[in-house]
């Protein structure tokens, strides 16, 4: 650490497009605070997805993430690269971030609305499906999956989603989740068994209720099951 | 191989993670089992369905608002600066704070503790009057400021090491939690 790869001046403002994130945290800590816009830049997306797998709401995530940055930056000097990557520490924090309001969401009576994110969801561009029912039917399944994950405990489901959704090594999860390799993997193993029954028994929910809606809408979210 | 024993290592088996042997006797067991392979199949399934969700793209001005949000917080930096020297002062409070919390307690008796203090002052006095003495006798006074000197400097680095090794030992055990 200590030499910064790239400084392009572009109108007067520095760009790190090259530098590393511990390259960046390095400049921030000298006083440049404008160093922290490129990393939030870089894992926005990242931390963003993280956390609204874990927590239920989309409008919440988008609070969630801001706060991690947040804290991020106010607790930049605890970061010692030699202990960790800055997006584990990053997403450690993420992680405590969406804990701490999971703890005061439990406080909460629990929400009956599946598709409480639909609105955020609406602006997502779609590439995978091409005509307007194959995006309906995955946008059920998505919303399906989200309620099957939020109904197992919040170890497997933070192990899987790192996993698949953030496709992170199991290291690097172990490292994140300070817990050791062999349990992440059987986090992992035991979270993909408990989410397949949760999905079964969420989806078994929905069909219940399709049964008792509009024929209109029971016949899309049959599609779905 | 029990059908439990084959579920519980179908994910590493997936994975690739098992040993040769272990892998083997995985497959043999999938042959011949079709509530097992019929568990995998729902396993590759899943699998399927989790890499088959969309990301969330985050809102346009999400790096702005973060960035004017944590223009209101002090600078990691500065606050860096200003922590080199606080936990000094912090420690020469509490132990002020706490002396005079044990003398109002009665449990010290500050009138002794002067006492005391003014006949250790004395004996330290004659001590190094004794000490001058013998060092003027000897030319030890250059030896003698140089010892005192490294010795304070060790005091200094034992002190800061100890910080960083209890700073160290912190972020450790507590890491991000605390965060």
């Amino acid at each position: 650490m200590g030499r910064f790869s790239v400084h392009i001046t572009d109108g007067g403002r520095t760009i790190y497009a090259q530098a590393t994130d511990e390259e960046l945290v390095a400049r921030v800590l000298t006083g440049d605070g404008t160093a922290f816009a490129p990393l939030v830049e870089r894992h926005k997306r990242g931390i963003l997805n993280f956390i609204h797998a874990v927590v239920r709401s989309a409008e919440d995530a988008d609070d969630l993430s801001q706060e991690t940055f947040m804290r991020a930056y106010a607790h930049l000097r605890t970061f010692n690269p030699k202990l960790a990557k800055f997006s584990t520490w990053l997403y450690q924090i993420a992680r405590n971030t969406a804990r701490t309001h999971l703890a005061k969401e439990r406080r909460r009576p629990p929400s009956e609305d599946l598709f409480e994110d639909e609105t955020l969801e609406q602006k997502l561009p779609d590439q995978h499906h091409s005509s307007p029912d194959e995006r309906v039917i995955a946008r059920d399944d998505e919303r399906l999956l989200h309620s099957a994950l939020q109904k197992i405990p919040e170890k497997m489901r933070t192990a899987l989603v790192l996993r698949y959704y953030r496709h992170l090594e199991y290291q690097e999860i172990a490292d994140t989740m300070r817990v050791s390799l062999g349990n992440v993997k059987t986090l992992i193993h035991r979270g993909k068994s408990a989410l397949s029954h949760a999905l079964s028994a969420v989806e078994a929910t929905q069909l219940a209720r399709a049964q008792h809606a509009r024929p209109e809408v029971a016949h899309r979210e049959v599609l779905c099951v | 191989m029990k059908c439990s024993a084959c579920k519980a290592r179908l994910a590493r088996y997936r994975e690739g993670d098992l040993s040769a042997a272990a892998a083997s006797a995985v497959r043999d067991h999938l042959e011949r089992c079709q509530g097992c392979q019929a568990f995998l199949a729902e396993l590759s399934a899943l699998e399927a369905r989790l890499a088959r969700v969309r990301e969330i793209e985050p809102r346009s001005d999400f790096t702005q608002l973060v960035m004017a949000r944590i223009a209101a917080l002090p600078s990691p930096a500065r606050a860096g600066q200003r922590s080199r020297l606080w936990w000094l002062g912090m420690y020469d409070v509490v132990a002020w704070v706490l002396l005079a919390a044990l003398a109002a307690t009665g449990i010290l008796h500050w009138q002794a503790i002067v006492g005391e203090g003014g006949l250790l002052a004395g004996r330290l006095a004659l001590a190094g009057a004794d000490l001058y003495r013998i060092a003027g006798h000897f030319h030890l006074g250059v030896y003698a400021a140089a010892g005192v000197l490294i010795e304070s400097l060790a005091a200094i680095a034992i002190a800061i090491a100890a910080r960083r090794t209890l700073r160290n030992v912190g972020n450790n055990l507590l890491g991000a939690r605390a965060i």
